[in-house]
Parts: C-alpha cells; structure tokens; sequence
C-alpha cells in the first residue's frame, strides 16, 4: 500500500516524456510491402533507451502480454491472448523465426538493438507453417543507422552494439549490424528466509545481421536480409537444486532474398513479391551430471509468392485490392534425439478480398488459406472490418479460424513424441476500439476470445516420461488495454502511459479430468503503469508492474505469487547524437519467480550510451 | 494463504487436512515427490485413527519448502530421515514435530538412506557412482564405497549390504564393516527393488521387452552370492521400476495397474484397480497405493481391503510417492 502510494505521489510530481530517437534515420529503399490492413495491430517504435533491452524485457515493459522467462538466463517467449509461447508467430522482416523443433522464438536472443519497430497483430498473420493462434509479431528493420551502443550493467552484463551503413548510393544500399552480450548473472536473490547466490549462469550470444537492397529500376527492387547468431549459456541450478553443469548453446542462420515489384498506372496498382527463405538452426545441450545430452539440427527453405492488385474506382472513391499468395517448402531436421529424421514437404495458397473507402473511413477483407505439412492438411479462414465513426474514434472487429501444425519435436522427439498427432485448431474473434482525444489521451481497448481444439500438451505417462498429446480444449478469454495521456510543449512536457491485461485461460478439460481451471503460467492480470517526464534534455521515466498469481499446475493448487517491480530510467540526449541511460531495475528489492524455482534478481542497474552517427556520415556523403 | 486454500482444495472425500502437526498415534507418512525442479515436495500424515489428513508438514514446522524430489524416507534411531534427490541433501527430521534436528549434505543425488547399525548407514546415488557412508553422530559422510551406475535400494543381512542398480545387470555386495565391494551378483537386468524375505535377499527384476529382458522375482543365497530361486511374471513392455512392499512374509509390487502378490513360491494378481499406480505400500493386510494421476496436479493415496475393496482415500500431495506407517 505504502508503495503504491509512493507511486502515485512520484506520478503527480514527476515531469519528462518517453525518449524519442531524433537523430536522422537513412531510410532503406522503400520496398512496397503487401500487408494486408489488419483490423487489429498495434505498433511500437523502440527509441534509443530501448536498444540495450532484450525483446522479452522490452514487451514485458510495454505491452499487457505476459512474457515468461524460464530463469533468468532461460528460454523466454511471449504468451499473446492468453495462449502459449508457441502460439505467437515472430516474424523477421517476411522470416517466421519459430524454431520448427520446438515452435519457440526465445525473446532473449532477440536483442532490440537490431530492430526498428515492432508490429504487434492479434490476427492469425500469413506465415508459412500454421498461424499465430495467439497473434503475430512482426519485427522490421525500416532504416539503416549508424550507431553504436554501449551498455553496462549490474552481475557483470556488458553489451555492445554497432549498426554502420557503409554504402548509402541511391540504387543500393548496404546495413550491417553487430550485436554481442555477456553475462554472468552471478546475482544474490531471497528465497524464503535465507539469501543464495544463482550460480553457473553465464550467458555470451553474438549477432550479426546484414541488409542489402539493390533497385533495379523504378519499378523493381531486390533486397537481402541475412543474420547469424551464436549462443551459449549456462542453466543455471533451481533454487532447490544442489547444483547444475548443464549448457546450451544455440547457432542460427537466417536469409531472405526478396524481388519486390511494384508498378502503378491511372487507378491500378500491381504490386508483386517473391521471396526465398533458408533457415537454419542448431540446439546443443550438454549435461554430463545427468547424462543429457542433444545436438539437434533443422532446416528450412520457403520459396513465396503474393502478389496483390489494387483498383480505385473514381466515381464511389473505393479501392478494391485481391491479394493472391502461394508458398512451397522443405523441413528438415538432423537429430539421434528423434524417431525418424525425414525431409518433408509444405505448401500454402491463399487469397484475400479487400475493399476500403475513402481514406479508409471503412475497410473490410475478407481471406482464406489452405496449407499441407506432412499427410496433414488443415486451412483458415478469416474477416477484418475496420470502421472510423470520426477523426477520433476507430472500432474494429475480427473473426476466424485458424490451425497450428504439431512441431517436429512433438512428432519426433523420443521418448515422447507422437507422429500422430492433430493439428490444432482455434476460432477466434475480438473487437476493439481506438479514441484519440486532442492528441492528449488515447485509449485502445480489445476484448478477444478463443477456442483451441486438440490443444497439445507434453503430459507425463511415467515419472520419467512425458507424451506429446492433443489432450486439451482450452478457452481464452480477455480484455487488453492502453492508454496515454500527455500534457506539455516540446521541451517540457509529461506523459501518462499504462496497460493492462485480463486473461482468462480455461482448460476445458477431458473425461475424467474435467475440470475449468485457468492454464499454468497465465496470470489473470498483468498492468504496466509509467509516468514519463521531459526537462529539454533530460528525462525521467518510472515504470511499475503488477503480474498478478500464476498457478503451476493443472488443478491450481499450487501457484506462484503475485508480484510487483518498479523501474526508474534518467535518459539524457545530446544534439550531437550521443545519449545515455542509466536505468535502475526492481528498484524496491521485489522478490519474484517467473517460473517456478528460478528467483529473479533483485535492485540492479545498467548504464548504456548510444551515439548515431548519421549526421556525421551524411557530412562525409556530400 | 497457501495454507488456507489447501484446506479448501486438499479436500477429498470427508476428510479434512490439517495443516498444523500434531501428536499421532497411528497412521502413515507419505512422501509426496514433487515435479522435478518444481520444488513442491513435501510430506502429508494419515492418522488411520480417525482418519485425518495433514499436508506440508515440513513447510509448517520450518517456514521452508522440504526439496526437488522428495525421493525416500526411513526412521532410524527414532528419527525421520527424508532423502531429497534433486537438492542433494538428507533431512533429519523429528518424527513427531517434523521440525528439522540436521541436514546432511554433500550428495550427488541421493536416492535412499539404509542404516546397517546405529551409527552407520549407507546412501545410494543417481549419478555419482558411489555409495555414500554417513556417520549418524556426526551427520556428514564418512566416507564412500566406489560402485558404478545408479544405485538404488539396499538391503543388509549380516555384516553385508545387497545394493540394487538401475543401470547395470548385477546386484552389489558390500561390506559394511570395511566399507568395500565384495561381490556382485549378475541377475540379468537392472533393478531397483530390494527386500529381506525370510532371511534372503530377493531383488525384482524390471521387464523390458525391448532387451528382451523377462520381468522376475529372484531369491538370492546371501552367503553364496548368487541366485538361488526365480519366478517369471508377465509384462509386455518396459518397467522403469517396479514399485514393491513388503507384509507378513509377502512382497507385493505394481505392474501398472495390476496389484501382484509374491508369497516366496509363486506370484498372483490379487487385484487390479483403474488408475496407475505410482507406488505401495502394505501392511497388515491393508494395501495402499499412490495414484500419482497427471504427475502435476494433486495426487491420492488410497487404502484398499486385500481383496481390493476401496477403503479411503486421501489427496496428499504432488506425486505422492513413499509411505511409512508408524505407531507413535
């Protein structure tokens, strides 16, 4: 209570803003992207103060999504609409990074550095491989810095990050990004009446990302997106576990060579894209103390097609849009883990209808795809309607039905995996509402809810066993919303911002297990609340979250507690380019688990500078 | 709060837990395993006076969470000594108040505690091949028997400790007053249960179909070192473990859900039940078996009449898994 009250003094007496990136950005070429207009998405542009963050830290921050991590150093993924990890499709500039072993983007090997805006889509999305049942995040790189980061933290976390654009011509452009983190995480936590230490917890990963679009003309471009990444980390020990050696590393290449077309005349518009995708990636875990040991490899290629014809009729102002897209790939995966390692064949069509009116004052699409992977064959369909009452107000509704395809460690994986598995399957639908009052307060609000059909789960058939089965109905209900409110001119001005989420996650339950109880690790409630503060330069940003209880098992007998952090950042910003952060984490010593046993760290800190040299660069250019 | 919402939830049947220990009279221990790396083991009694429950014992009396996986538990000298496999320590417990009186560490992973006489007693190990000897005065380990693979349950007769593993084909034999290996006795397959049954050591040999191993009970000379009689029983597939108890010169064990009865000569089904039961225990006459259900949710410990006649039942704990009964 006390704190709670501290807060809400600081948020009344508080002044400043959320960082903004001021320094001049050189812009890719732009390639027209077919995007369907979703009804729903939200957008998030990370400023510089976000660059040292980890994706998990950062939508955790940011958005009324529950993003779990498995320990400090662990796997984290992000649970959207209330479902699971696996649900949420992740998608780099046109990838789907989901690992097809595990169907896992892990967010802590997704460093915001390397990114420029983040698309959060509560829609099923279009990649290859099934659907976001839970929605889709998009990561896309928009422009090409120069920058380079430097950041400092507590428990020995250094991070580096440097972006330069060496060639910057007007057909062809070139970005490369290096990213490189280290930490030991060595970090002392409470854990009922005593104080440990987490030990064995170093965590090293190394990105380098490249980005190179070529314009053949006005009418067609070619761009490359490529990214290597390298990881090892130690696991570290529960906090009921005597001790851990185990490890795992991770190493991923990723591609993308894309052909963009785009050709206007009179009222049409023809837009083209085809794009060839390989990815491949390498999980090695090591524990000699209880004999586990894994090397497991995948690959996959995707060749894709979409191309989208657009027509303004004159007379009504309304713009009629068929987008066709088709996808062909090969799976593979490489690994004594599993039952069988085979080559398997995927393919994709799908079609969109859309029509909008003038200055998309209504918008409506109407899509369907139907997919093969292995003997299975599943398909999805969907509608959007969007619809602006005034310059204020927007409401939007969606609706559809969607399928995940079983990972190939949930086929394969021995013991435990089942080739028999379905595909799931889910209806979804939301409606939300967007208010923009005197560009001082906005509020966007969704209620949503799901159904997923022959929801898969790893249950245990012996103590040392656990089957991969299509055992549970689970029903998914919630409320998100966002808000900000700003007051103030430039230089001096304070801003309001907040979300919160209402899950209701219910496994509907089989036979004799009937039962509604909410699914583990998806918390009723989670709120985000800030206060931000701008003085010229300066800025104070205060952050609190509440993560309300999370249960740990199937009958909800055993749960972990509700808890709350604070986060104070000060930011600093030079016209030269150069800002710094310092931020201070927990800052009231707030003892939480994500995941059961995993305590995480208490008050820590970290400091990191950015300095965009675009301008400086520009000099030299002319 | 977890306190009070256990009492709500923990309800089974007529029965409700208490969460308070109290002074028993008769009743039954139960060591609820916990998930590995939940952290969630902890220890519940059955007073089979009046047919009460009390859960998280442990926790109570030491405002401390007992382990990851709670996997044995043994009176000696009077006091409870709870072996926790994934926290690699031993807890000693008073019986009556569950308060803790000392911890023994230094384990790998310690999977049973055996007492050869009232100083000494010996501790298997998962992974770290070797046994442990611990000094009960001291409460550290003394010193350590070299033995390959995990080892599992033991028994002493005389001056020897017949030592199960799980990885190897042989039973061990050691000498408890040198602390060394003496012998070992190829049985075929690994094991992991153990018992003194009339005076002999008779070990049950898991199935696995797939090794083309047949699931037995055999009866081992203790002074000759070697297998003196066997008795074959039916399983299709693979046993991990077959969990087994011993009652008035019978060993009863599990095939799934399948209740077997070795009386030294031959082995019967006595009775099957609709759950697979996770472990037993039997005493006079009266046989209880844990129903460890999805291995997450709150499981059951139920009381069944020889011929099977559902008793009680009680939700314990995650995986309940080990039962005493005592008299105090």
């Amino acid at each position: 209570m006390k704190r709670i009250l501290i807060i809400h003094i600081l948020a009344y007496i508080a002044f400043g803003t959320c960082a903004q990136d001021s320094a001049v950005y050189f812009k890719q070429l732009q390639q027209v992207e077919i995007v369907e207009q979703r009804a729903t998405l939200q957008q998030l542009w990370p400023g510089p103060a976000d660059k040292g963050l980890s994706m998990g830290n950062y939508l955790d921050q940011n958005s009324g999504n529950m993003v779990k991590y498995n320990g400090p150093v662990g796997v984290a993924s992000i649970n959207m609409g209330g479902l699971g990890g696996q649900h949420t499709a992740i998608v780099w500039n046109g990838v789907n990074l989901q690992s097809g072993m595990n169907g896992f983007c892990d967010l802590n090997l997704l460093p915001m550095f390397l990114f420029d805006e983040l698309e959060m889509g509560t829609d099923f999305g279009s990649q290859p491989l099934g659907n976001g049942l839970g929605g889709t995040l998009k990561l896309n790189t928009k422009s090409s810095r120069n920058e380079i980061m430097l950041s400092h933290g507590s428990f020995y976390n250094e991070k580096i990050g440097v972006s330069v654009s060496p060639i910057n011509g007007k057909r062809l452009k070139l970005n490369l990004k290096y990213y490189g983190a280290t930490g030991q995480n060595n970090f002392p936590y409470h854990f009922y009446n005593k104080t440990q230490s987490l030990n064995h917890a170093l965590f090293r990963q190394q990105h380098g990302t490249a980005t190179l679009s070529y314009k053949i003309n006005e009418k067609s471009q070619l761009r490359f997106d490529g990214w290597l990444m390298q990881a090892y980390r130690q696991i570290p020990p529960t906090a009921l576990e005597k001790e851990s050696v185990a490890t795992q590393t991770d190493q991923n290449t990723r591609t993308a060579l894309a052909y963009y077309y785009n050709h206007n005349k009179d009222n049409r518009e023809n837009n083209a894209i085809v794009r060839l995708n390989y990815l491949k990636e390498h999980i090695g875990y090591t524990d000699s103390l209880k004999k586990i040991f894994g090397n497991n490899t995948a690959q996959n290629l995707f060749l894709i097609y979409k191309q989208d014809i657009d027509r303004l009729n004159y007379v009504n102002d309304v713009t009629t849009s068929y987008i066709f897209g088709a996808s062909a790939g090969l799976v593979t995966a490489s690994t004594l883990q599993y039952s069988e390692n085979g080559l398997y064949s995927n393919a994709s069509a799908n079609f969109r209808f859309q029509q909008k009116g003038y200055a998309e004052k209504w918008l409506y699409n109407v899509g369907i795809k139907t997919e093969k992977f292995r003997q299975q064959e599943a398909f999805s369909f969907d509608a959007n309607y969007k619809y602006r009452l005034n310059e204020k107000l927007k409401w939007s509704v969606f609706g559809g039905r969607a399928y995940r395809f079983p990972t190939l460690n949930e086929l394969f994986w021995q013991p435990g995996g089942n080739p028999n598995l379905q595909t799931e399957t889910a209806w979804k639908g939301h409606t939300q509402i967007e208010w923009l009052y005197k560009y001082r307060l906005k509020l966007w609000g969704q209620i949503h809810s799901a159904i997923v059909n022959n929801w898969i789960m790893w249950q245990p058939i012996n103590m040392y066993v656990a089957q991969a089965q299509n055992v549970a109905t689970v029903l998914a209900r919630g409320i998100d919303i966002n808000y900000w409110y700003t007051r103030g001119h430039y230089g001096r001005s304070w801003r309001l911002f907040g979300n919160y989420s209402f899950n209701n996650t219910q496994n509907l339950g089989t036979g004799s297990k009937a039962n509604r109880e909410q699914m583990i690790y998806v918390p009723h409630h989670k709120f985000n609340q800030g206060i931000s503060l701008q003085l010229r330069r300066f800025s104070i940003v205060w952050q609190h979250q509440l993560v309300g209880r999370r249960y740990i098992n199937p009958d909800n007998t055993e749960y972990l507690k509700a808890y709350q952090t604070d986060n104070l950042q000060v930011n600093y910003q030079t016209y030269k380019g150069f800002s710094l952060r310092f931020a201070l984490n927990n800052m009231f010593n707030s003892s939480y688990q994500s995941t059961t046993m995993y305590p995480m760290p208490l008050r820590n800190f970290n400091l990191t500078i950015n300095y965009n040299f675009n301008n400086l660069i520009k000099k030299y250019v002319k | 709060m977890a306190s009070t919402a256990l009492l709500f939830l923990n309800a089974c049947g007529d029965k409700d837990p208490v969460d308070k220990p109290s002074s028993t009279s008769k009743g039954m221990y139960v060591l609820n395993e916990g998930g590995f790396q939940k952290g969630n083991a902890s220890i519940s009694f059955i007073n089979t006076d009046d047919n009460t429950l009390q859960t998280k014992l442990y926790e109570t009396a030491n405002k401390q969470p007992l382990g990851d996986v709670g996997n044995a538990l043994n009176i000696i000298n009077d006091k409870l000594y709870v072996v926790v496999n994934n926290s690699g320590l031993i807890r000693v417990l008073d019986k009556k108040t569950y308060v803790e009186l000392a911890t023994i560490e230094g384990f790998t992973s310690p999977r049973q505690i055996v007492a050869v006489n009232e100083k000494t007693a010996y501790v298997s190990d998962l992974f770290a091949n070797k046994l442990s000897v611990v000094d009960l005065t001291t409460n550290k380990i003394s010193q350590t028997v070299k033995l390959h693979g995990s080892t599992e349950k033991m028994v002493v007769s005389g001056n020897e400790l017949f030592v199960t593993n799980g990885s190897t084909n042989y039973v061990y034999v050691v000498n408890t007053e040198s602390a060394t290996l003496v012998d070992s006795i190829d049985i075929g397959g690994n094991s992991n249960e153990i018992w003194l049954l009339n005076g002999k050591p008779t070990v049950i040999r898991n199935a696995n179909t797939d090794n083309k191993v047949q699931g037995a009970v055999l009866s081992l000379n203790a002074a000759a070192h070697n297998i003196e009689s066997s008795v074959a029983y039916n399983y299709t597939g693979t046993l991990w473990t077959c969990r087994s108890s011993l009652d008035n010169g019978n060993i009863y064990f599990l095939l799934d859900q399948k209740v077997m009865k070795y009386d030294g000569k031959s082995i019967s089904n006595i009775f099957s039940v609709d759950f697979t039961a996770y472990n037993m225990y039997c005493t006079n006459g009266t046989i209880w078996l844990c129903d460890a259900k999805d291995y997450q949710q709150t499981g059951t410990v139920s009381s069944f009449a020889g011929d099977g006649t559902l008793k009680n039942s009680f939700n314990t704990g995650i995986i309940p898994s080990v039962l005493w009964y005592v008299e105090l």
